[in-house]
């Protein structure tokens, strides 16, 4: 079994996404030094909106080097007209988490997830950075090892909302179809 | 008779299963669906049952029709709690399908039903009235009508032994037996490692109490924060309980499942059962829980609980309503493995009255001794034909073209339509 960031509870409520659980199959570095363990959100390109899970954890395992700030994985050119274009990269948020062992706890202001550029509206892939065996291992999130196989009816999370352009951008985390944790950004009801 | 057969829910699912232990013994059984709303039963139906839909609403009608099926009966008060479902166009049917039964047994399973079967069945067919509610769970318009009509029946079969008692005071001169419903069989679902999990199951509906089972979850959680309240089920009270877990952060801890299939396995695997319903019939589940030696948990509401269990022994019993004595009930089996293994292995001999093997006979007896009774107080029996195995009164009238009819509404007999017409059934 691959490692993973398994999930134990997730608590959004007071303006921040909190996310608890353990690191699994994989074990982390005892002492890897300040911001070695990490939360990380990727905003999902517009072009495969679709693609869920496991195709993207393929995709974000490229090269991770320091990063500063919550959007420090933006890319260079401001928002666009319609927001899909040009974007070499995809949008990352990095929030600090805390490791004890395997286990994690991590979270992020929910301000932090309306997409700096584009459009401010998205789903936002989950992953744990930690250090493993002297270099950055990026493991995505998601609850998989208990009995309930289709979490994405059964494990509902309230959503959070931030105020944009005079209207409600409801922030909401929840597990995808192969039970991976992503959080989605949309419109309120007006 | 059924009102919906192809509906979900404890009632429907044990009266197919009592059709089909009938039909496994050799009778002769035809399952009568008062209406049709799904393709297919929920629940499997033994191929020697013959399954018999009334009125066919799987189709939105509309126009002229959808005015007709809007309209509300005239025989089922609109206390009864699914009178929605009996508009005129489905009294009318199920009068009609009553006419053309003139021997055999007619077992009906609602009130609305045994109003009907009250009004509609003649003389000749010997008449059961099931029960599957608490006298006091009627509202007022059925009660009376009750305490009206009762008498007629040949036999009114209830529940529980509290269910006995009501029936028999409230309709002085019925003949009120108690026979339970049977737990369905699990073909040895075998307890698995039971996981820090409690469950509940029904419909999500203000009867089935989970609004205060959820509150009663959250003084738990604060206590054993590793245990999870599953809940399976669905209803319209989806949205609301939904708002409830989230005001009360319960989110990591109760979850609403939905339907499943596989209850057996659910219930085998949780460490504790909790019933939490304002009011019961006899509570189905919660036996089918016990036959799994899974601990039981559960408010004392009329009726059903206290038939079934003995406080302490078996399961335990808290006021009903009582959220906090509830909360307390979880908590001390939650942290009490002895208790639980003590609890359990008594349910599983508490849940053996409730076999399909300690049933069965008791609704065989009834029927052959209504028949016999029938026999000799008419000197001449109609139901006895010759070459009738192995019960001779059980057996129905041959009806004419019932497999032409479809799923229309059943037809008369042409010497019935004769006198009596059936489009003014209602």
């Amino acid at each position: 079994m691959k490692a993973h960031a398994e999930v134990e509870q997730i608590w959004p409520r007071d303006g921040r996404i909190r996310i608890i659980g353990r690191v699994h199959n994989l074990t982390p570095d005892p002492d890897p030094g300040p911001d070695a363990c990490r939360l990380v959100l990727v905003l999902r390109q517009r072009e495969d909106p679709v693609r869920t899970g496991a195709g993207r954890a393929d995709r974000a395992k490229g090269p991770a080097g320091p990063r500063t700030g919550p959007h420090a994985g933006a890319p260079e050119e401001s928002r666009t007209t319609d927001g899909r274009k040009e974007e070499a990269r995809a949008q990352e948020v990095h929030a600090g988490a805390a490791l004890d062992g395997h286990a994690f706890d991590a979270s992020v202001p929910i301000g932090d997830l309306v997409p700096a550029h584009g459009s401010l509206t998205g789903v936002w892939d989950a992953y744990l950075v930690v250090r493993a065996g002297g270099r950055e291992r990026r493991l995505r999130m998601g609850r998989v090892l208990d009995d309930i196989p289709d979490k994405t009816k059964v494990m509902i999370f309230p959503a959070q909302a931030v105020p944009a352009d005079d209207r409600l951008l409801l922030v909401r985390p929840r597990y995808t179809i192969r039970n991976n944790l992503s959080v989605d950004v949309e419109w309120g009801a007006r | 008779m059924l009102l919906h057969a192809y509906g979900m829910g404890g009632t429907i699912r044990t009266v197919i299963n009592q059709a089909n232990a009938m039909a496994a013994r050799g009778h002769d059984v035809e399952l009568v669906s008062a209406v049709r709303r799904r393709d297919e039963p929920q629940f499997p139906i033994d191929p020697r049952v013959r399954l018999v839909p009334l009125t066919d609403q799987r189709e939105q009608a509309s126009g002229y029709r959808a005015r007709l099926a809007a309209r509300r009966g005239r025989v089922v008060p609109p206390g009864e709690y699914k009178s929605d479902w009996f508009t005129r166009g489905v009294e009318r049917a199920v009068a009609d399908y009553l006419a053309g039964v003139w021997d055999g047994v007619l077992v009906t399973t609602r009130p609305g039903l045994n109003l009907l079967a009250a009004r509609y069945a003649p003389d000749g067919a010997i008449r059961v009235a099931q029960e599957h509610m608490n006298m006091a769970s009627h509202r007022p318009d059925v009660r009376a009508e009750i305490v009206r009509t009762y008498r007629t029946f040949d036999a009114v079969v209830v529940l529980t032994h509290g269910d006995r008692l009501e029936y028999e005071r409230a309709v002085p001169g019925a003949r009120v037996l108690r026979i339970p419903n049977a737990v369905h069989e699990h073909g040895g679902v075998r307890p698995g490692p039971r996981g820090k999990v409690v469950l509940a199951a029904g419909r999500l509906t203000e009867q089935k109490g989970f609004d205060l089972l959820v509150p009663a979850f959250a003084r738990v959680v604060a206590e054993h924060p590793d245990w999870q309240l599953r809940i399976f089920g669905t209803g319209p009270g989806e949205a609301g309980l939904r708002a409830l877990i989230e005001e009360l952060h319960l989110y990591n801890h109760v979850f609403l499942m939905g339907r499943t299939d596989r209850l057996d396995d659910e219930l085998a695997k949780a460490s504790a059962f909790v019933l939490s319903s304002r009011f019961e019939g006899l509570p189905m589940v919660m036996i089918e829980a016990m036959s799994h030696g899974t601990p039981i948990v559960s408010f004392d509401c009329p009726t059903g609980p206290a038939d079934v269990l003995t406080d302490g022994v078996d399961g335990l019993l808290v006021p009903p309503g009582d959220v906090p004595a509830l909360a307390d009930a979880l908590a001390r089996v939650i942290g009490d493995r002895a208790l639980r293994e003590r609890l359990g292995s008594a349910a599983l001999a508490g849940a053996a009255p409730y076999t399909r093997e300690a049933v069965t006979p008791q609704w065989e007896a009834l029927f052959e001794d209504l028949a016999r009774r029938r026999r000799g107080a008419a000197g001449v029996s109609r139901a006895a034909r010759p070459g009738d195995p192995p019960a001779p009164g059980f057996r129905r009238p041959r009806r004419v073209d019932r497999a032409a009819a479809g799923g229309g509404r059943a037809p008369v007999p042409a010497a019935r339509r004769a006198n009596r017409d059936p489009r003014h059934g209602g």
